[in-house]
């Protein structure tokens, strides 16, 4: 930014300022005593472009208005790194209504108005602030200090306060990630000990569930064999009846078989006898006992043989009869076999203690002991069909009431397992929702950690920039002082180092080594100053501008002598970057060159350059 | 500082890039998926600081 125009009414000591025609390239030297107004110029231009002064701030502002007066004007014209040329007016009265219009030159019509509004547009024409100007492009009078590197408007201008900025940001969110890592794990830790609480025992509801079903199939099998019992002690002692009917049957049809093969064979014998041998003594004999038989005739002698024939039929027919009672008893025992390995299974499985074992208990848990030789003895005869009715149903009868002792103990343990179980899936039901809350915040601890890794390894490369671009300023400040430095100094002290807090150390050509800053006289210690400040400047206007520059010293030379200030003013008009420089002097060497000199003083009221 | 904030941010990016290179160079655990992100989230945090506004 380079300053054309400058014109003022009611500003500080002027009643009117007017500079026109500015140089846009050269040293503008402003002299007079003290009180003359050389300062106000400079207070002037802060107030155009800014709304306030180097010693009055927002605050305080209206007392920029002349005394006296009740309003003031400031009208600034400059040309900005954009190659236009702005105008910039500003308008502040007693009650401290402050205006501002931003227009171009030549435009009838402004770009913005406001106090704000311009403020805004201008940080952007001009690509500073107040900070940033007061820091760099304005030196107020005895404020020859080394700059301060620290400074955020130092930084800013450097480009590191963006950096900076973005950093503290990142550490203030890994700070937020840090809590919510604390937090979340407070929180697992918590849910942690409502589930040790819970003290969920892993696979218990698998084992619990396995054990129900064991049971369960185990009092299924005991009600299947009862059942199948009592169903088959029913078949089993009719098939018995049954049985015993055609054992009864054979036997009779045996015995008369035999009674009347033996009647057939007698009867045949005497027949023969009587036939064969009729003079034989047996045969006389068989007459006579046959003759004692009523209504008996020696011509029924035939009929014996007949009679004989006869009984013999009727014995063959008792055989075949016998026969198929024995072959129908087959059968019927034959059937009732499986009601005995049916038993015996019943007593087998009993006497395993299976039943039981699901169940965890001993035999003696049921209050029903069968005795065991009363069951063997009982099977023994059921293999033989011998035993009876009532033996058969009171060994059903014991069976089954075994049996049933058994189902209601494995009854009752299913109530209890099934309660069990309840309680159980409620409380793995609550473990569960706990492990996914516990997952949820593992996962928010992971998130967290990966977003404070990404973070912390972002914040080591800004700071790995910041380094890198306070180095690269240093490194032109230097560079820059170092050139200009011979020139105020008159050669005496040639090179400058600066740390990077901007320490300084010179080089005396003199001595032929380095000096500590505080090792040289205050007069050297503040051209040193200046050409740092010089420096700075140059690059600042170099890096963050990018564009010429307006510099404002006031009075720089307070403590030069003479000799040097002429030497120091004549380097001045050739710095790099700062074409154009507004330098205060009470009274300037005679020799020294200006392309606007501007003679104020103490009694004028109006001050007019052009 | 309108002219100056593509500068921050090619001199970011520069200083990331030669970084990178030099840390793929060196040899070691280098977790090049990591640091892009790093640097991606760096970038779009310096953007809207550069334009004036607030971090995103």
């Amino acid at each position: 930014m380079i300053i054309t125009r400058l014109y003022a009414k009611n500003v500080l000591k002027y009643g009117t300022l007017l500079l026109e025609d500015l140089p846009q390239k050269g040293v503008i030297g402003i002299s007079g005593p003290n009180e003359s107004g050389k300062s106000t110029i400079g207070e002037t231009i802060c107030f155009a472009l800014f709304g306030r002064t180097w010693s009055l701030d927002e605050k305080s502002r209206q007392k920029v208005i002349r005394w006296g007066e009740n309003r003031c004007l400031v009208m600034l014209r400059f040309v900005a790194a954009d190659g236009n040329e702005y105008e910039i007016t500003r308008h502040l009265d007693s009650d401290g209504n402050h205006s501002a219009r931003l227009s171009i030159v030549g435009d009838e019509e402004h770009i913005t108005k406001g106090a704000d509004a311009v403020k805004l547009l201008l940080q952007q024409i001009l690509g500073i602030k107040y900070d940033e100007y007061i820091e760099s492009f304005y030196l107020a009078q005895r404020e020859l200090t080394a700059p301060h590197p620290h400074s955020d408007a130092i930084k800013s201008m450097a480009g590191i306060l963006t950096l900076e900025k973005s950093r503290d940001e990142f550490e203030r969110e890994i700070a937020h990630f840090r809590k919510g890592m604390v937090n979340a794990d407070s929180q697992h830790i918590h849910l942690q000990e409502e589930l040790e609480t819970l003290g969920i025992i892993p696979g218990h509801l698998d084992e619990i569930e396995t054990q129900r079903a064991a049971i369960d199939a185990a009092c299924d099998a005991c009600e299947q064999r009862g059942e199948r019992l009592q169903e088959q002690t029913g078949t089993y002692l009719a098939t018995l009846n049954e049985l015993q009917t055609a054992k009864a049957k054979r036997g009779k049809a045996r015995f008369y078989e035999m009674l009347l093969l033996f009647a057939g064979a007698m009867l045949a014998g005497v027949w023969l006898v009587m036939t064969l041998l009729p003079e034989r003594a047996v045969s006389v004999v068989l007459h006579d006992l046959l003759a004692k038989i009523p209504f008996w005739s020696d011509a029924f002698q035939p009929l014996l043989v007949y009679l004989a024939g006869a009984f013999g039929l009727i014995a063959v027919l008792l055989w075949r009869s016998g026969s198929a009672a024995a072959s129908k008893m087959r059968q019927l025992e034959s059937s009732t076999g499986g009601y005995h390995q049916l038993f015996e299974e019943i007593v087998d499985k009993r006497n395993s203690g299976e039943d039981l074992d699901v169940l965890g208990l001993a035999d003696d848990a049921v209050e029903l002991q069968i005795d065991a030789a009363q069951t063997s003895t009982l099977s023994a005869w059921l293999k033989l069909h011998q035993a009876n009715d009532q033996e058969v149903q009171a060994g059903a009868n014991r069976e089954t009431t075994w049996l049933n002792q058994v189902i209601n103990l494995q009854e009752v343990r299913l109530r209890e397992l099934d309660e069990e179980i309840g309680e159980e899936r409620e409380r793995v039901h609550q473990a569960t929702g706990l492990q996914h809350q516990q997952d949820s915040f593992q996962h928010t601890v992971e998130d967290h950690s990966q977003q404070i890794k990404v973070r912390a390894l972002a914040i080591q490369l800004l700071e790995g920039a910041m380094e890198r671009v306070a180095k690269k300023f240093n490194r032109e400040l230097r560079d820059g002082a170092g050139y200009i430095l011979p020139d105020l100094t008159q050669g005496e002290y040639q090179h400058i180092k600066l740390d990077d807090d901007l320490d300084v150390q010179l080089f005396s050509a003199g001595k032929g080594d380095f000096m500590e800053f505080d090792e040289v006289s205050s007069g050297t210690q503040r051209q040193v100053l200046l050409a740092v400040r010089l420096s700075m400047s140059q690059a600042l206007a170099d890096d963050a501008l990018d564009g010429n520059q307006f510099l404002f010293l006031d009075e720089p030379f307070a403590f030069f002598d003479h000799e040097r200030a002429s030497q120091a003013l004549q380097s001045l008009s050739s710095l790099e970057h700062l074409p154009q420089i507004w330098i205060i002097a009470q009274e300037f060497p005679e020799e020294a060159e200006f392309a606007r000199k501007i003679d104020c003083r103490r009694i004028a009221v109006d001050l007019s350059s052009t | 500082m309108s002219q100056q904030k593509p500068k921050v941010l090619q001199e970011f990016e520069s200083y990331c890039a030669e970084e990178r290179e030099h840390r793929l160079n060196a040899g070691g655990q280098f977790d090049v998926e990591l640091y892009d992100e790093a640097v991606a989230l760096a970038v779009r945090q310096l953007i809207p600081l550069l334009e004036g506004g607030e971090p995103a």
